[in-house]
């Protein structure tokens, strides 16, 4: 049902776009910059989905079980708890991955129509795989360790914003002193923050910031421009804008890996 | 069969278990009966692999069952708990799904698929009478309907022992007294079971063994007729006198074996610790010393109050 509105939604928005991007402007050229804004406008409404439902879906798989003793019964049949824990992550991504799925034909469109590459679609869905197994594992992760399913809700909302917001202030933290010193106000400071690269060795810490890297590495910048001045920050990786995608990937991974592994031993408490 | 030795377990800094220790044989139809809270589904969990015991010893047709404490234990499955179908005390079923798609998630757990899978839940629901309920919401099912589909759950995987939390509770008694036809039906075909809960006449009525948990340990343990035996020695013994009430008020104040008499017209109670051979005797002495019995026996008491005095 939600896969089914979901993508209505994604058709009807594809279509409008693409008679704006076509049709409207079919005297000039085709509008590119009108592309990429689907393109951006596209993929934020997916991170938007993934950050919602992943941890609604998540943070009460294993306590709604608990709470009607279905859990006790899974476990009892000597299934590995790490085994049990990972299908329920999976049932969740895969919920995820189809919508993702869904939105494919539009992303088809904006690459025919060009500007986008294809090594910044595989990117983006990569990255926004690696975002859902990450706040998936949070909200598994307070499944298992809170009694109740609204206090896991809460809890993975908490810190999942907790993470982004550390991580952009941080990150940014450079543009952020800067705007304050010019007094721009929120939103200078909400503009410095996507437009300027960030510099200094705590815009490592945007590796586990999944979020704003789709928004701003799609948004036109790549990550090499993006940080560019990381490096003379004297950063440990010298070319980890590079591979920010597999790093970041990666570390997000990691940190999903461990979060599992402590839910598994948690299961059986 | 199983063999518990020494089961200790606290949540926190409560305990609940206290160096307990059951022993169940093959075929057995045992009872776990205890108060609420005494510690019966802490038991059956421990037992069942879902928690783990602080210390002691679990085991199944001789062997050990591992105590999940190592970190690799949450990666590896463990095959000896398929041995066991365990249904908690809301039967541990989904309300979202049919009787079937219950059934085949569960088919498919214990890695069942195919011709095979399907030729295995239409058994259990055969065997379990609960065909009729495979296109059937749970949600829609009474608490009878649920128990039979939760027990038809745990016989999936064709296990040798079967343990159910209260299965019986909140259940209509036409839905008891075919929980007893199917429970004992299962024992003949060699199947052992332990079902708990806090009434024991209902134990008594339905199973070949008993073990009564009280204070973290089972303070019985033995045969359903020892039970009732026990029961019966519980019970006061009453003497009605037509003639020398105070000759036989005497010789029972006598008696070793008496203890707390009262009395009423030309009636003693008394508690007796003496089995029916040492009851005889008394009963002789009191007629060879002239009185004129009317009455002499154990009153018919409910087995509740044989739990409450055993434990
Ligand atoms: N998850 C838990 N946390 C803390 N205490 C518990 C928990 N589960 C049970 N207890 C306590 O342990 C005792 C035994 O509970 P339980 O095994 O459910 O008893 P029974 O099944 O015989 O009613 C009770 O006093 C109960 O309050
Ligand atoms: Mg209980």
């Amino acid at each position: 049902m939600l896969i089914v509105t979901f993508e209505a939604l994604l058709a009807g928005f594809g279509l409008f776009f693409y008679y704006v991007a076509f049709d409207y402007h079919m005297n000039e050229s085709i509008n590119y910059r009108m592309v990429f804004y689907i393109f951006d406008i596209l993929t934020l409404a997916e991170l938007v989905m993934v950050f919602l439902v992943v941890p609604v879906f998540t943070a009460g798989a294993i306590s709604m079980e608990r709470e009607r003793q279905t859990l006790d019964v899974l476990i009892s049949t000597g299934v590995s708890p790490f085994k049990l824990i990972v299908e329920k992550l999976l049932s969740t991504v895969a919920l995820v991955a189809i919508m993702g799925y869904a939105s494919l034909p539009i992303l088809a469109i904006v690459y025919s129509v060009g500007g986008v590459g294809i090594d910044q679609i595989i990117g983006v869905v990569l990255l926004m795989i690696a975002a859902a197994i990450l706040f998936g594992s949070i909200g598994i992760f307070f499944s298992t360790i809170c009694n109740t399913t609204m206090v896991a809700i809460v809890s993975t909302y908490v810190t999942m914003i907790l993470i982004f917001l550390t991580t952009l202030i941080v990150g940014n933290i450079n543009a952020i002193a800067e705007s304050f010193r010019n007094r721009y106000g929120i939103a200078g400071t909400l503009f410095s923050i996507m437009t300027y690269a960030p510099k200094g060795a705590g815009a490592y810490l945007l590796l586990l910031n999944p979020i704003y890297i789709v928004v701003k590495f799609f948004g036109g910048d790549t990550a090499k421009e993006m940080f560019k001045e990381i490096r003379d920050a004297g950063g440990m990786f010298s070319n980890i804008e590079e591979h920010w995608v597999l790093i970041s990937g990666s570390l997000l991974m990691l940190i999903s890996f461990i979060l599992l592994v402590i839910s598994a031993k948690k299961i059986r408490k | 069969m199983l063999t518990v030795e020494n089961l200790n377990y606290s949540y926190g800094s409560h305990k609940v278990l206290k160096d307990l220790c059951m022993h169940v044989e093959k075929g057995q139809l045992y009872g776990l009966v205890g108060r609420n809270g005494a510690g019966k589904t802490t038991t059956m969990k421990i037992l069942s692999g879902i928690i783990d015991a602080d210390s002691g010893r679990v085991t199944l047709n001789g062997v050990d069952f591992p105590r999940r404490t190592h970190l690799r234990d949450i990666f590896v499955g463990h095959s000896e708990y398929k041995k066991i179908g365990y249904m908690p005390d809301n039967f541990g079923v989904y309300n979202n799904l049919s009787a079937l798609e219950y059934l085949d998630f569960y088919a498919e757990e214990y890695g069942l698929t195919g011709k095979k899978k399907e030729k295995r839940i239409a058994e259990i629901l055969e065997m379990m009478n609960i065909s009729e309920l495979s296109e059937k919401l749970v949600s829609g099912m009474s608490r009878g309907m649920k128990q039979k589909l939760g027990l038809a759950r745990t016989m999936i995987n064709d296990p040798d022992l079967l343990i159910l939390d209260e299965p019986s509770s909140g259940v209509e008694p036409e839905g008891q007294v075919s929980l007893r036809d199917m429970l004992i039906g299962l024992c003949s075909e060699g199947k052992t079971i332990i079902i708990s809960s806090h009434v024991l006449s209902e134990l008594t009525r339905l199973c070949t063994n008993v073990g009564m948990l009280e204070g973290g340990r089972l303070t019985f343990e033995g045969s359903v007729a020892e039970v009732l035996e026990k029961s019966r020695l519980n019970n006061l013994v009453r003497v009605a006198f037509v003639d020398g009430f105070e000759d036989g008020m005497k010789i029972i104040h006598d008696s070793p074996l008496v203890s707390k008499i009262s009395f009423d017209n030309n009636e003693i109670y008394f508690e007796f610790k003496g089995e029916r051979k040492e009851e005889a005797e008394l009963l002789k002495r009191l007629i060879s010393a002239g009185t004129t019995v009317s009455f002499f026996g154990r009153e018919g008491g409910s087995l509740e109050s044989l739990f409450k005095s055993v434990i």
